[in-house]
C-alpha cells in the first residue's frame, strides 16, 4: 500500500454552513422588510432614505421600495455567501469569514434601514426625518451581535484535504549541532504599491478639496496600512516561522510545535485572494488559506495543527519550507 | 538568506556569519540598499550573543560590503555588487536563449570555457 490515501476529514456540516451564511441573513432581512411593510400605513408616502453630510434628508422613496431594497440586499448577500462557501471544498476559516460578513453586513443594513424608516411614522413631511448617531451605533452593535451568532453557528471541523506526495514536502539537511536560520524580506510589487500610494493621495486631495476634514483621517489610516504592508520580513529559525512588518508590528508567529508541514505553492493574488495585503483565499487550490500576499509568485504554505493554513509569498520559499519541515520534525 | 553555522568548525562564528552574508549578496538573495536582519533578531534566531553578530557585520563593513548606521542597522552598499546583478541578468538571458536553441547546460559551459581562453 504505497498509495497516499487522502486524509479523511470530517464530513462538512452543510446544514449549519447554510444556516450561518444564508438563512440568518435572509431571516434578518425578511423580518426587517416585514416590519416596514406592516407600518407602511403610518409612514409618509415618500420616506427619507438618504441623508447628506449636513444631516438633512436628501433622498426619498416609497415604503414599498424600502421593503424591496432591504429584502433584495439580504437575498444578494445570502446568495453570494452560499455560492462562495459551497462552490469548492469548504474551508472552516473561509466559511466563518463568509458567515460573519453576510450576516453581519445584512444585519447592520437591515436594522439601520428599518430603524430610520420606522422612526418616520406620523411625520407629515419626510424631509424633517433625522438620522441620529445613536441609530447608527445601535445598528452597528446589532450587526456585530448577529455576526457573532453566525460565527458561533459555524462548527469547527477538519477540512477534507489530500495528503501531498512525499516529494512535495521539501527538507533541508541540518547537521546535529548546526545553527541554522533563514530570513528574507518581501516588498510589495510596484503595481499594488502604486495603487496604495494613489489611494492615499486621492483620499487626501478629495478631503482637502471638499473640505471634508475627516477624510484626512482616512488618508492617514490608509497611509499607516500602506507602510505596514509595504515590506515584511520572513524568518524561519529554532522558534518557528515569524513575519514582521517594517515597523515591527503587526507580528505573526507560528511556533515549530504548531507546524504540520510546509510546502511551496504558486500564489495568484488577484485570482485567488482578490487583491494584495493580508488576505484569505476564496478561490483556487489555496481556498481558506490566509496570510501575506504582497505580490504574486511562489510562496510558503504552512499547514498548522488544527487545520489552519498560512501563506506568505516570498522568494526562495523552497529553502524556507525545507528548513521549517526539518526543524519542526526535530522539535516533535 | 540562509545562515548555517557550525560551532565545531575552526572558523569562528562571526566569520561564518560574514561568509553567509557575502554568499547571499553574491547570489543576489540580498540586493544593494537592502537591510541585513537586525543584529538582535539574528542573534536570537541563531542562539548567539548579539556581539558575535555585530562582529560579523563589522567585518563586512571593513570589507566595504555593508554600511553600519545608527538606527538603520547594516545596509548592503550600492555599487559594491552592482555589476554582479547585471552580469547575473545577462547569464539568465544567455541560459534562456540556450534553452530555446536546445543547447544543453554542458554545451553552454564548454562555450563559456572557450571564451575564457
Amino acid at each position: 500500500m504505497t498509495e497516499a490515501a487522502p486524509t479523511a476529514g470530517d464530513a462538512r456540516p452543510v446544514v449549519r454552513i447554510v444556516v450561518a451564511v444564508a438563512v440568518l441573513p435572509l431571516v434578518v432581512a425578511a423580518a426587517g422588510a416585514a416590519l416596514v411593510w406592516s407600518r407602511r400605513d403610518a409612514l409618509p408616502a415618500e420616506v427619507a432614505i438618504h441623508w447628506g453630510v449636513d444631516g438633512a434628508a436628501d433622498g426619498f422613496a416609497s415604503p414599498g421600495v424600502v421593503v424591496a431594497m432591504v429584502a433584495g440586499f439580504g437575498v444578494v448577500f445570502a446568495a453570494a455567501g452560499l455560492w462562495l462557501s459551497l462552490a469548492g471544498p469548504a474551508d472552516p476559516l473561509l466559511v466563518r469569514v463568509l458567515a460573519v460578513t453576510t450576516t453581519g453586513v445584512t444585519g447592520f443594513v437591515t436594522v439601520l434601514a428599518t430603524w430610520l424608516v420606522t422612526d418616520q411614522r406620523g411625520l407629515a413631511d419626510a424631509a424633517e426625518a433625522e438620522a441620529g448617531a445613536s441609530r447608527f451605533l445601535g445598528s452597528f452593535a446589532a450587526g456585530v451581535l448577529l455576526a457573532a451568532v453566525a460565527a458561533w453557528t459555524v462548527p469547527r471541523w477538519s477540512a477534507e484535504r489530500g495528503e501531498p506526495a512525499p516529494g512535495d514536502v521539501p527538507r533541508l539537511g541540518v547537521a546535529p549541532g548546526e545553527r541554522v536560520a533563514w530570513t528574507r524580506s518581501v516588498a510589495t510589487g510596484s503595481g499594488p504599491a502604486a495603487v496604495l500610494v494613489a489611494g492615499v493621495g486621492v483620499t487626501v486631495a478629495a478631503g482637502v478639496l471638499s473640505r471634508q476634514w475627516w477624510m484626512l483621517g482616512v488618508g492617514a489610516a490608509l497611509g499607516v496600512v500602506a507602510a505596514v504592508m509595504f515590506s515584511i520580513t520572513v524568518t524561519v529559525d529554532r522558534h518557528g516561522l515569524t513575519l514582521r512588518s517594517r515597523l515591527g508590528r503587526p507580528r505573526m508567529h507560528i511556533p515549530l510545535g504548531e507546524v504540520e508541514r510546509a510546502t511551496v505553492v504558486d500564489v495568484r493574488p488577484l485570482r485567488h485572494f482578490g487583491g494584495y495585503g493580508y488576505r484569505i483565499a476564496a478561490f483556487g487550490p489555496l481556498r481558506g488559506a490566509s496570510g501575506y500576499v504582497l505580490r504574486g509568485g511562489s510562496g510558503l504554505l504552512v499547514e498548522r495543527r488544527g487545520g489552519r493554513r498560512t501563506v506568505v509569498v516570498v522568494d526562495d520559499a523552497a529553502t524556507a519550507a525545507g528548513l521549517l519541515n526539518t526543524l519542526a520534525e526535530r522539535a516533535r | 538568506m540562509l545562515f548555517r553555522l557550525d560551532p565545531n568548525s575552526a572558523e569562528p562564528l562571526f566569520a561564518q556569519i560574514a561568509a553567509a552574508v557575502r554568499g547571499a549578496v553574491a547570489r543576489g538573495d540580498v540586493q544593494p540598499g537592502e537591510r541585513l536582519p537586525g543584529a538582535r533578531d539574528l542573534a536570537d534566531s541563531l542562539g548567539l550573543n548579539v556581539h558575535t553578530v555585530l562582529r560579523g557585520y563589522q567585518q563586512l563593513r571593513d570589507e566595504g560590503l555593508v554600511e553600519l548606521r545608527r538606527g538603520r542597522g547594516a545596509v548592503v552598499v550600492r555599487g559594491a555588487v552592482g555589476d554582479w546583478a547585471e552580469l547575473r541578468q545577462e547569464v539568465a538571458d544567455v541560459v534562456e536563449r540556450a534553452r530555446g536553441l536546445g543547447v544543453s547546460a554542458q554545451e553552454l559551459f564548454d562555450m563559456i570555457r572557450l571564451e575564457y581562453r
